[in-house]
């Protein structure tokens, strides 16, 4: 019996001008994670008050660099406004005051993207590709807003400032931002900072640059741009955020939610958000001051993980409970974490399962970027 | 402020730091951003550091913001030399 033979160099999409194959792919070409805003494993629906300007991760993937504290706050789904069509969520920002920004301060969100997730690129080359970022946005103010893509600095910061327009308040818009790749600069293409998405909502002068093109400085934002900080209250809505190779946007691409959120554990991964005596690990008590367990993790992080616990307990069930925090120490590698435990109230040579204290319980695993 | 681990001797030396403010332990990879904010803390502590304590006096001090695995704070010398042995 023979075999039927497939000649097909592309497939069409219900995407206008969209392919399947030929370097437009319909799938996986997103290089954003979470750009719908639906995964939040650190605060849930809270709202939240950044306080480490340095970078604070809030929903996942999705960061705040800024120079004064205290000035905004953000939420998955502030202010409960219907999200764009095809959407269920989004990153809400708030202004808490009528700050009046300096040169030199910065108010920003922005996702690091991983080097291996950019490595095709080709940026810092003569090959380097277009790519065209496009998302959803609403404010209560109108006029041009900015951001910028840019690397880590290290090496020689590279920056690419861009402008938007939001027309009307208190709608959604969908803008779309298309950028030559960067022909010069350092792009690593390791597990390392490879490109930032930034989008500014109040930066001074000093980290703005013209729009629309490279420059070889830190710039966080476009010259001119809108402060939302700068008017109590103000709102600043984002969602769908789309980063691709190629000179036009396509459709948003659709991820499913366990795909997400695999994705967005690579880098943080939070275990325990259960019940109370929900386990997450094994292990045994070597003496009656001293326990370890192993902490198998979800997905490959991108780095040996950092570890913080909360409300977190070590028991055999039979003859020991024990509340235990903070580690005492670690052995990590990327798949999996020997933690180990000090406390008084352990019994010796007995097995030791890893348990949520209490139902607010949890371990967290933090490889960002 | 950060602390040193201790160490297991079955698994050899300490593989992490401890970061007081929230209890993090810290791997030693040079790939992990904590690691890498808390050796540049660390290296780039200047001698005679001015500590402001109140409106009425501040204090000069070589103390750094790393603390043994015993809880002794380290001084500034003592803590870049122990990083720059470190990964």
């Amino acid at each position: 019996m023979a075999y039927g033979t497939v000649n097909a160099d592309v497939i069409n999409t219900s995407t206008s001008g969209g392919v399947l194959g030929a370097g437009n792919a319909s799938i996986m070409k997103n290089r954003i994670i979470n750009g719908a805003m639906v995964v939040s494993q650190r605060n849930g629906t809270s709202s939240v008050t950044p306080t480490n300007g340095n970078g604070e991760y809030t929903l996942d993937r999705w960061a705040f660099q800024f120079s004064q504290a205290s000035k905004f706050t953000t939420q998955q789904n502030a202010g409960s406004v219907t999200p764009p069509v095809g959407f269920s969520n989004y990153l809400g920002i708030t202004s808490s005051s009528s700050y009046s920004i300096a040169a030199g301060d910065y108010f920003n969100v922005y996702q690091p993207i991983e080097g291996y997730n950019i490595a095709d690129l080709g940026w810092g080359t003569a090959n380097a590709k277009t790519v065209t970022l496009s998302f959803w946005v609403r404010s209560s103010l109108t006029g041009t807003f900015g951001g910028a893509l840019g690397n880590s600095g290290s090496g020689g910061a590279r920056s690419y400032p861009f402008t938007y327009t939001i027309s009307s308040a208190n709608t959604w818009e969908q803008k779309s931002i298309t950028i030559a790749g960067d022909t010069s600069g350092t792009w690593l293409s390791t597990n390392g900072w490879g490109i930032a998405v930034q989008f500014g909502f109040g930066v001074g002068s000093t980290y703005s640059g013209t729009a629309g093109a490279w420059a070889g400085s830190l710039y966080f934002s476009a010259t001119g741009a809108t402060s939302v900080v700068g008017t109590n209250g103000a709102t600043f809505y984002i969602t769908g955020v789309q980063l691709e190779v190629g000179s036009s946007a396509t459709g948003f691409e659709y991820v499913n939610y366990q795909t997400s959120l695999a994705n967005c554990q690579r880098y943080y991964t939070k275990l325990g958000v259960g019940t109370s005596s929900s386990g997450i690990g094994v292990g045994v008590t070597s003496l009656t001051t001293t326990a370890q367990v192993v902490v198998p993790l979800p997905i490959t992080m991108r780095a040996s993980p950092t570890c913080t616990v909360s409300n977190m307990a070590i028991t055999d069930w039979q003859t020991y409970t024990t509340t235990v925090t903070p580690v005492a120490y670690q052995y990590a590698c990327p798949t999996s974490v020997l933690l180990a435990f000090n406390s008084s109230g352990f019994v010796a040579y007995r097995p030791a399962l890893f348990v949520q204290a209490t139902s607010a319980g949890y371990t967290d695993f933090s490889a960002e970027l | 402020m950060y602390q040193q681990n201790l160490y297991h001797p079955l698994f050899g030396k300490a593989q992490s730091v401890s970061r007081l403010s929230d209890g993090a332990c810290i791997p030693f990879d040079e790939a992990n951003t904590d690691y890498q904010a808390f050796k540049t803390s660390v290296l780039e502590q200047q001698a005679n550091t001015v500590i402001e304590h109140d409106d009425s006096f501040s204090m000069s001090s070589d103390e750094s913001i790393l603390k043994d695995a015993d809880g002794n704070v380290m001084t500034i010398d003592q803590a870049k030399e122990y990083v720059r042995t470190l990964p």
